[in-house]
């Protein structure tokens, strides 16, 4: 049973490391050992059906479909019932110490075995498997072992202590006494190969002679007659370089026409250019030449215009002042302007002192008048009053 | 089979169809060293009409834009004359003008590498023959006026590329070189010995003496006496246009009082 447990342990840190190869193996070895050694039990019977599933595990869980395919791992069962298992031989995977969770689809690294980490060197002789656990399982493990340890201490019987003056010593009983140190024996065997001496010149090989000799001479004429071959093949050559040739020819032909066309098209429009310069030119001198018609003839116009208004204007005063003279020195005449100096002084001194004497002298009768007229009012008037008393008093006196 | 002799100054040229869009597909990779090569297949594949199609229709003018601002002046000058050959066939002009590749066209003018401005003044003279390349380079008048007025002895090939152009754009409108003094600057290449460049220079001013403008400015700027004389050079196309300039100067009143001043 304990082999047992090797093998499973051994199965368990295979499966651990992704192999499950080897973990395969191992546990279907489990799987012959137990049933090598049991009958058909139960415990036969879940390891079949253990290593039965095993066969369906998903053998890719970090694995691609690629190398299942292409490098099948055979598992088979013998008719004798030993479990044989055969894979083609497949490098070891690069994978870093501390892995990460499924890498996809790596291409397959394969690295140098003698620079992969996980195989062992040096002498295989006296080295410990190295037990892989996780940190917690460990603390838990050493535990346990401290543990167990313990007991076992406890549980072994020991020999008594030394008497005093005495002293135990471990001393070997076997037959042979072997010597027990923890230096291994190892001889260093060194091999080195010859310097290299200088190769010799290989001898040029030259074959026996074997055989029948032949000899054999091409004739002139024989093989072709070089003028009849060449003839087609010159005719291609040259008759493709005319026909190449005649096309560039017709091709500057046809350029040389079309530049001759626009010459003769500029020469065309150059000269009907001209014309119609010429006749632009004409067309404006003419325009030109009315617009000046046109203005002299309207400056004309105009003067006469003005001419004619100028006559009538001077027409119309003359006639308007015709008559201002004669009526100026009538007026002027009625007006007494023109004078006779001895009529004017005899109108102006004598006549005026003439009729103011004379209006004295009448106005002096007058006066003697108007006296002589109030004195006879007055007396008159006496009279009247006179009478008039005279009346009054007649009248009163007579009843 | 005799393996086929590679120049090292050419790329290897796929077969059939694949030819002109592997050869473009190299170039998307913008190898240095290998452009160069591509484009010299690619200039020999060029005069064959249907590659010239095939690189029409299959969008490939677009991506000569970078090539024609890349470092390497043989790129440029390549590229240019990838160009001008295209400019051969009514299709690639059609093309060259309808894409935008003219304004970097424009700047290459200034270039540094003369092959390089020759190229461009090439390509620019191939697109000026056609009436509607003449009117997409009316705009690039003024510029080419002014590299005319800068233009050194030595250029005489650009120097005629670039009249002939002019010609062609003038025929079309000449009232943008007119209004660049156009006149005044013809004049003084007038003088120029050689018969090309006369050749031409008369071309562009019987071009610019059609408007009114163009003639009253001939007789201003002193231009006729030297078209006289120009009327006793040995080349026959000299003659020809100086005459023809004359004839449309003397449409105008002034035109025959000046020369018969000058003739006596």
């Amino acid at each position: 049973m304990s082999r047992l447990s090797v093998l499973i342990s051994h199965s368990l840190v295979a499966l651990n490391g992704h192999d499950v190869g080897s973990a395969l193996f191992y546990f279907l070895e489990t799987v012959a050992t137990t049933v090598e050694h049991l009958t058909a039990s139960k415990q036969t019977s879940y390891l079949l059906r253990i290593s039965a599933n095993l066969n369906w595990i998903p053998v890719n869980k970090s694995w691609d479909g690629f190398r299942t395919m292409a490098l099948p791992s055979y598992n088979l069962r013998d008719p004798n019932g030993m479990y044989t298992f055969s894979s083609r031989p497949r490098p070891v995977e690069i994978r870093s110490k501390y892995r990460e969770p499924a890498p996809e689809q790596t291409q397959r690294q394969y690295g140098n075995i003698m620079y992969d980490r996980r195989v062992v060197r040096g002498n295989t002789f006296a080295q410990h498997p190295i037990p892989r656990v996780h940190p917690a399982k460990q603390q838990a493990f050493k535990r346990r072992s401290i543990a167990r340890r313990q007991a076992r201490v406890h549980l072994r019987t020991k020999s008594p202590e030394a008497l005093q003056g005495r002293q135990h010593v471990d001393v070997q009983t076997e037959l042979y006494l072997e010597e027990l140190s923890n230096v291994i024996e190892a001889t260093d065997i060194e091999c080195q190969t010859d310097e290299f001496l200088d190769k010799p010149a290989t001898p040029l090989f030259i074959p026996a002679k074997s055989g029948v000799d032949v000899g054999t001479q091409i004739e002139e004429g024989e093989l072709f007659d070089f003028d009849l071959e060449v003839q087609p093949v010159l005719e291609v050559l040259v008759g493709k370089t005319i026909e190449q040739s005649l096309l560039e020819v017709m091709e500057e032909e046809e350029l040389a026409c079309l530049r001759t066309q626009q010459r003769v098209f500029q020469e065309l429009r150059n000269n009907e250019l001209a014309e119609v310069q010429r006749l632009q030119e004409q067309d404006r001198r003419r325009r030109e030449e009315k617009e000046l018609r046109v203005a002299q003839q309207k400056e004309a116009l105009k003067k006469e215009r003005e001419t004619a208004e100028k006559i009538a204007a001077q027409a119309f005063s003359q006639q308007y002042l015709a008559g201002l003279l004669p009526s100026v020195f009538t007026s002027l005449r009625n007006h007494g302007y023109f004078y006779d100096p001895v009529e004017k002084d005899i109108e102006v001194n004598f006549l005026p002192w003439l009729m103011a004497e004379v209006n004295d002298q009448l106005k002096k009768r007058f006066v003697a008048r108007e006296l002589l007229d109030i004195i006879i009012y007055e007396a008159s008037q006496k009279r009247l009053e006179e009478f008039n008393r005279l009346e009054t008093r007649q009248d009163s006196s007579d009843p | 089979m005799a393996a086929a002799v590679q120049d090292p100054n050419r790329a290897a040229v796929a077969f059939g169809r694949q030819a002109v869009p592997q050869l473009f597909e190299q170039l998307q990779q913008r190898d240095a060293s290998c452009s160069l090569r591509v484009l010299t297949s690619l200039c020999d594949l060029v005069h064959e009409p249907e590659r010239l199609y095939q690189i029409v229709t299959g969008g490939f003018i677009a991506q000569l834009q970078d090539l024609l601002k890349d470092e390497d002046p043989s790129v440029r000058t390549k590229t240019c004359e990838l160009l001008h050959l295209l400019t051969s066939h009514s299709i690639g002009r059609l093309a060259l003008l309808s894409s935008s590749l003219l304004p970097p066209l424009s700047v290459l003018l200034d270039d540094s590498s003369s092959s390089c401005r020759r190229n461009v003044h090439l390509v620019l003279n191939g697109l000026a023959q056609m009436p509607a390349g003449a009117q997409a380079l009316l705009m690039l008048v003024p510029k080419l006026m002014l590299k005319l007025r800068q233009m050194e002895e030595e250029q005489e090939e650009e120097e005629v590329l670039l009249l002939s152009t002019l010609s062609s754009c003038s025929r079309l409108d000449p009232l943008p070189a007119l209004a660049s003094d156009g006149v005044p600057v013809l004049g003084h290449t007038l003088s120029h010995c050689s018969p090309n460049i006369c050749r031409e220079a008369t071309e562009v001013l019987m071009a610019l003496s059609v408007p009114e403008d163009g003639k009253r400015q001939v007789c201003e700027e002193q231009v006729l006496p030297v078209l006289m004389d120009l009327l006793q050079n040995g080349d026959l196309q000299v003659q020809t246009n100086a005459a023809g300039v004359i004839m449309n100067t003397v449409i105008i009143t002034t035109g025959p009082s000046s020369c018969l001043v000058l003739l006596r």
